[in-house]
């Protein structure tokens, strides 16, 4: 089956499913209807066995509200003040009565308005969330009302009430068909006060006449309310077939009020479309006094079409004459609609079938005999009949009869399988043969006995004739594949005689490899040395055994074109030559030189008839020569002629051997080798000798810079080498002992972590590329060694510049200046004291003179008096100052050397006492002197002046009444002398100070006592000078002691 | 106007005694002497003289660190200080920048000029 056959039969089943639904639907619709209508029967009953309006109503409260199991049931009536009141209830015990509550006007009215629109009809799910008044709220919130429904009770034209149902417990979503019952209801309910109400009024007063019998009126309400109960819309028309009856089932279906039904007016139901057809469909059953049955279309208020049926029946008098019609309609709309879905199912259907009978398969149906049964068109199409004239006929005359037996085997197979496939020919009417594919499906009834089959049925005959041209090609194929293997068979042949011609070129070959490996092993014999003599020797001794020669011999040209055998190897009995033999130029003629020097060997057959050279002629026969084989020896030099070195010769002595051209090639080929040897060797002489310059001249390099690194190593300044991007090559030990650091670590850029951070920017041409710069430079820098001394250094530094001015870096020298730096600046800060001592005596000098001199001071002698006095004093002070300063420049200057002698300490002693005795008295300071009379080595005058100054000072710094002492020991060779009073003493922190120039323990003191600062130093000096040591011990309070040592004169020791 | 008083800190006596008799003959000034730095501070804080002289050698306390202490001490720091050096050794505290001076005189002085000078320095006309 092709795609859209499937389609189709999907659509089918889908559409059938469809209908199938549509059933169910309906039918499950039914017992709901049933109930309802169950419902409307009862109350009916009801009303019509009850006499009281108000027993009608307590019975329809009640039923309706157990039937919409609603929690309140209710009978509203409306008076004639349009006021309301709650006439009959059925209510839960759970709620509230509102029996006979009432409704007020004022919201009557609104809900009556409100209602107009939609018949009167209120349909509320929620109270809470409606749109009612805030009065209405309140009422029904009283009540407790949580959802309404409420439908108009009408008498006649006239709202009468309304029948209302209350859920009280929560809101309620009401459905359509609830609504519809409460309006069944309140539609019979009407129909009931209708009648209540005709009862009560006159019989003139009926609005509708009687007209089927004459029947009691009791009778005929009944029927009546009957009429209105019927689930079916009923009405009744006259012989005219004008309308004076409509139920209330009628007005519901069809929308129209009894008023608007009443003569030809219920025709207005029908589509206009249709109205004018249905119309004349009446007059004309009216007419004829026949039933009237007809399905119709409608179209509701709101446009929606419909079905209705109505079927009216001639009611006939006693007479059998026609007085109306009774009619009855059915909304038959959900009929229809099914009715529709079944015909398009049915026609869909029908589509199916025609389009199987047009499928392009075959399709047939046989009996168990083999007739067929019914054949579709495609399957009478392919044998060429019709499908009729096919039923009945055997089916092998439909098959080609060799291939008979084939399907009987297939059919034989069904039977057994239930289904089979075969390839045939098939034969058609007008005898065309065809192959045809069939697959043939049994067929049995319900007690499984064969009954028949299905065949199927496709004509193949195009892939038959496929296959055929597929085996044509193959045999095609065959053909070129024994073509092409003959070809191939040729090419063998070929092949096999190309490789036959590569054998032999690869023997010749082979046999050509082996001599040039003959020649090879010859060649590295000769070239294992490069010794001259030994490659010559080599190479004679290979050549005559190579060549089984008697005698191979070298010959090696001289200059002048004569020459000397240099090497040879002979077989014995053969004489050699004499080695070193000189051969005279005559036995050499300038044709042989050039001869050879085309670098061609030379085979001499025969020596006796050589024409060259009769005289090598006689020489050679001499030595026994039969034959012989020339070969030059060329030596190649690099722009230049090749010239003739020599000759490489093999004799034949035994006799005159028959030489081959191949032996004089091989001899030719090893000359050759010889050459190149003899031309390697030359060149590993000349090397060697380069080499020997070169190890005489890097000696001497070695010895010289042994010479320049010991000088430098040695230097007692610090040397370094930087390159040209900063890195440190070179420090010599003297540079590590004053930066700090050893060899390796200054390698590279290590030295500059030894130089204080803040020098670096002063030495950046040394340290970087960037920097380097052609000029020498000088700077100061300190370096910090490793524990964190600082030196204080110089260094100057000039390029290395090549030859080309490129820099490549720099030397330099780095110099200690920690100490010189110290000692200047100590010489400046003394300086600076000299100037201060000179200069403030100066000033006071220049002052109070200037004032003197100036006549300011004339009116006041007195201060001019203490004017003069200072300047007397200072001048005096100057003097002393001058004067010690010259003395202590003398002394340290050394230019005069001391005056020594050896002399008496005790006389030294006692005249230094003799100068201090007056001073001493003067301040009542008793002097005491033990002299010791030893011979010291001493000028004396220094001695004295040393005494004179210590005593001085011990006197200027002792209280009055106190003692000096000046006493003296002899211990070893020196004596020692000791100054001791009972002054204050000395802080010990200045006991080595005071020695110093300007040192005065209290600067104030040396004013007072009118010193210079500069005895104590020049007492040091002068005791140094002699050899001696001079110091201060001294106690706080108790006094200080001045001691030095000089030495003993030689004649004491 | 009173006569202006002058502090001259000094621990030379002789020098001392000759600036003195300069400045009062020929300024008219009253002139306090110290002879050592901390006599000088005492004086300069109790007497609140209008000029101080100041020696730059002096034992203990040299001028620079008298000359801190006065600039240092509220009481003190506004008085103007001359100094009084020997010359040799460049005294310029200016130069860092730490203490205003109102003027360097060098030894040996004019002591006719003496006064005119220390006058011009402080601006007193």
């Amino acid at each position: 089956m092709g795609d859209s056959e499937q389609n189709l039969k999907r659509e089918l089943e889908a559409l059938q499913a469809e209908v199938n639904w549509l059933r169910k639907s309906l039918s499950r619709a039914a017992p709901h209807l049933n109930a309802q209508v169950q419902l409307l029967k009862d109350i009916t009953a009801q009303i019509r066995q009850s006499s009281s309006v108000a027993a009608v109503l307590s019975t329809v409260v009640g039923q309706v509200r157990q039937q919409l199991q609603t929690d309140r049931a209710l009978v509203l009536r409306l008076d004639q003040n349009s006021q309301g009141t709650v006439m009959m209830e059925s209510v839960d015990a759970a709620w509230p009565s509102i029996q006979a509550m009432s409704y007020p006007a004022s919201m009557l009215g609104s809900f009556d308005l409100k209602r107009q629109a939609q018949a009167h009809r209120s349909v509320i799910s929620s109270v809470d969330a409606s749109d009612l008044s805030s009065e209405e709220l309140e009422l029904l919130n009283a009540w407790q009302a949580k959802a309404i429904l409420s439908v108009p009770i009408w008498c006649g034209a006239q709202v009468w009430g309304w029948l209302t149902v209350h859920q009280c417990t929560a809101p309620r979503h009401w459905q359509p068909d609830e609504v519809d019952l409460l309006d069944q209801i309140a539609l019979q309910l009407s129909s009931l006060l209708v009648q209540a109400d005709k009862d009560s009024m006159a019989p003139v007063e009926r609005a509708v006449p009687v007209q089927i019998t004459g029947t009691a009126e009791e009778g005929e309400a009944k029927y009546r309310l009957l009429c209105d109960c019927l689930p079916i819309g009923i009405l009744q028309t006259d012989a005219a077939g004008q309308c004076f009856y409509t139920n209330a089932q009628w007005q519901a279906l069809s929308g129209l009020t009894e008023e608007q039904s009443l003569g030809y007016g219920w025709t207005t139901v029908v589509h206009p479309e249709d109205r004018t057809a249905v119309r004349a469909e009446w007059r004309d059953c009216v007419s004829r006094g026949a039933e009237f049955s007809q399905e119709f279309r409608c179209l509701n208020p709101q446009g929606q079409v419909y079905w209705m049926s109505v079927r009216a029946a001639a009611l006939q008098s006693a007479t059998g004459q026609v007085i109306g019609y009774v009619g009855t309609t059915e909304d038959i709309s959900k009929a229809k609609i099914a009715e529709v879905v079944r015909k398009q199912a049915e026609r869909e259907l029908r589509e199916v079938s025609e389009a199987l009978s047009n499928a392009v398969e075959g399709i047939s149906r046989l009996d168990d005999q083999g007739r067929y049964l019914n054949v579709n068109d495609a399957y009478a199409r392919m044998v060429g009949y019709t499908p009729a004239e096919m039923v009945g006929m055997h089916w092998p005359k439909t098959v080609l009869p060799e291939d008979l037996p084939v399907v009987q085997a297939a059919y034989q197979r069904m039977i057994g399988d239930g289904k089979v496939e075969v390839e045939v020919r098939g034969i058609r009417q007008d005898g065309s043969v065809f192959y045809k594919q069939l697959f043939m499906v049994a067929i049995y009834d319900a007690q499984q006995r064969l009954t028949g089959h299905h065949c199927f049925m496709k004509d193949i005959s195009d892939r038959k004739q496929a296959e055929v041209a597929l085996q044509q090609l193959n045999r095609d194929l065959d053909l070129n594949v024994q073509t092409r293997t003959a070809q191939l068979h040729q090419t063998n042949v070929y092949l096999q005689q190309e490789l036959l011609h590569r054998q032999q070129a690869e023997e010749a070959l082979r046999h050509q490899v082996a001599r040039e490996k003959l020649l090879a092993t010859i060649t590295q014999k000769i070239r294992q040395s490069l010794d001259l003599n030994s490659i010559l020797s080599t190479a004679v001794q290979e050549v005559r055994e190579l060549l089984q020669a008697d005698r191979a011999l070298i010959f090696q040209l001289t200059p002048e074109q004569a020459g000397v055998v240099v090497e040879e190897s002979v077989l014995p009995p053969y004489p050699t030559t004499v080695t070193a033999l000189h051969f005279p130029k005559e036995t050499f003629p300038e044709a042989c030189y050039h001869y050879y020097t085309a670098g061609q060997p030379r085979i001499v057959l025969d020596i006796a008839t050589d024409r060259w050279a009769d005289c090598l002629r006689d020489m050679t026969h001499a030595l026994d020569v039969k034959s012989k084989i020339v070969a030059p020896i060329m030596q190649h030099r690099t722009e230049e002629e090749p010239i003739l070195w020599g000759l490489l010769i093999v004799h034949a002595c035994s006799y005159r051997r028959q030489w081959q051209q191949d032996e004089a090639d091989l001899l030719q080929q090893i000359a050759n080798q010889i050459a190149i040897s003899l031309q390697q060797a030359a060149l590993y002489q000349r090397l060697q000798q380069e080499l020997n310059e070169r190890k005489q001249a890097q000696i001497s390099l070695q010895q010289s810079e042994s010479l320049f690194r010991s000088l430098c190593e040695s230097a007692p300044i610090g040397i370094f080498r930087n390159d040209v991007e900063g890195n440190c090559v070179y420090t010599n030990p003297r540079c590590q002992e004053i930066a700090g650091f050893t060899y390796e670590e200054a390698l590279g850029n290590g030295w500059q972590q030894f130089i204080h951070p803040d020098d670096l920017e002063k030495i950046k041409p040394l340290r970087t590329a960037d920097g380097a710069d052609k000029r020498p430079s000088f700077v100061e820098i300190r370096h910090v060694h490793k524990d964190g001394t600082v030196r204080l250094c110089q260094v100057k530094a000039v390029p290395i510049l090549s030859v080309h001015e490129t820099l490549l870096g720099y030397v330099g020298t780095v110099e200690d200046i920690t100490d010189t730096r110290a000692i200047e600046q100590m010489k400046n800060e003394f300086i600076a004291i000299v100037s201060h001592e000179l200069r403030t005596p100066l000033a006071s000098i220049r002052g109070s003179l200037g004032l003197l001199a100036s006549g300011v001071l004339k009116d006041d002698p007195a201060t001019g008096q203490h004017m003069l006095n200072i300047a007397a004093t200072e001048t005096e002070r100057l003097v002393r100052l001058v004067g010690d300063i010259l003395d202590l420049e003398r002394l340290e200057s050394s230019k005069v050397a001391l005056d020594r002698q050896a002399c008496d300490a005790g006389a030294l002693m006692q005249q230094a006492v003799a100068v201090l005795q007056p001073l001493a008295e003067a301040r009542s300071i008793t002097l005491v002197c033990s002299p010791l009379h030893v011979s010291i080595w001493a000028a004396p005058d220094r001695i004295i002046q040393t005494l004179v100054n210590l005593l001085g000072n011990a006197i200027k710094f002792s209280p009055a009444h106190s003692t000096v002492t000046l006493t003296a020991l002899a211990q070893g060779t020196r004596v020692l002398f000791l100054i001791q009073d009972q002054g204050p003493g000395i802080p010990a922190n200045h006991l080595e100070k005071i020695f110093k120039r300007f040192q005065q323990v209290d600067a104030s003191d040396a004013r007072n006592k009118s010193g210079t600062g500069l005895g104590l130093a020049i007492c040091r000096n002068i005791v140094q000078q002699h050899g001696g040591h001079i110091w201060a011990e001294s106690v706080l309070g108790q006094g200080s002691t001045f001691l030095f040592t000089i030495p003993m004169a030689l004649s004491e020791q | 106007m009173a006569a202006k008083c002058v502090l001259l800190i000094d621990d030379e006596k002789y020098l001392s005694s000759v600036i003195r008799v300069c400045l009062e003959k020929l300024g008219g000034w009253r002139v306090l002497t110290a002879e050592s730095g901390r006599e000088g501070l005492q004086l300069a804080q109790s007497e609140q003289p209008d000029a101080v002289l100041l020696d730059v050698m002096m034992p203990d306390m040299d001028g620079l660190a008298v000359l801190q202490a006065l600039k240092e001490s509220p009481c003190t720091q506004n008085i103007p200080v001359i100094v009084l050096t020997a010359k040799v050794q460049p005294f310029a505290p200016e130069d860092d920048g730490q203490f205003k001076i109102a003027g360097v005189l060098a030894k040996p002085f004019d002591p006719m000029t003496l006064a005119q000078q220390v006058s011009e320095m402080l601006n007193w006309f």
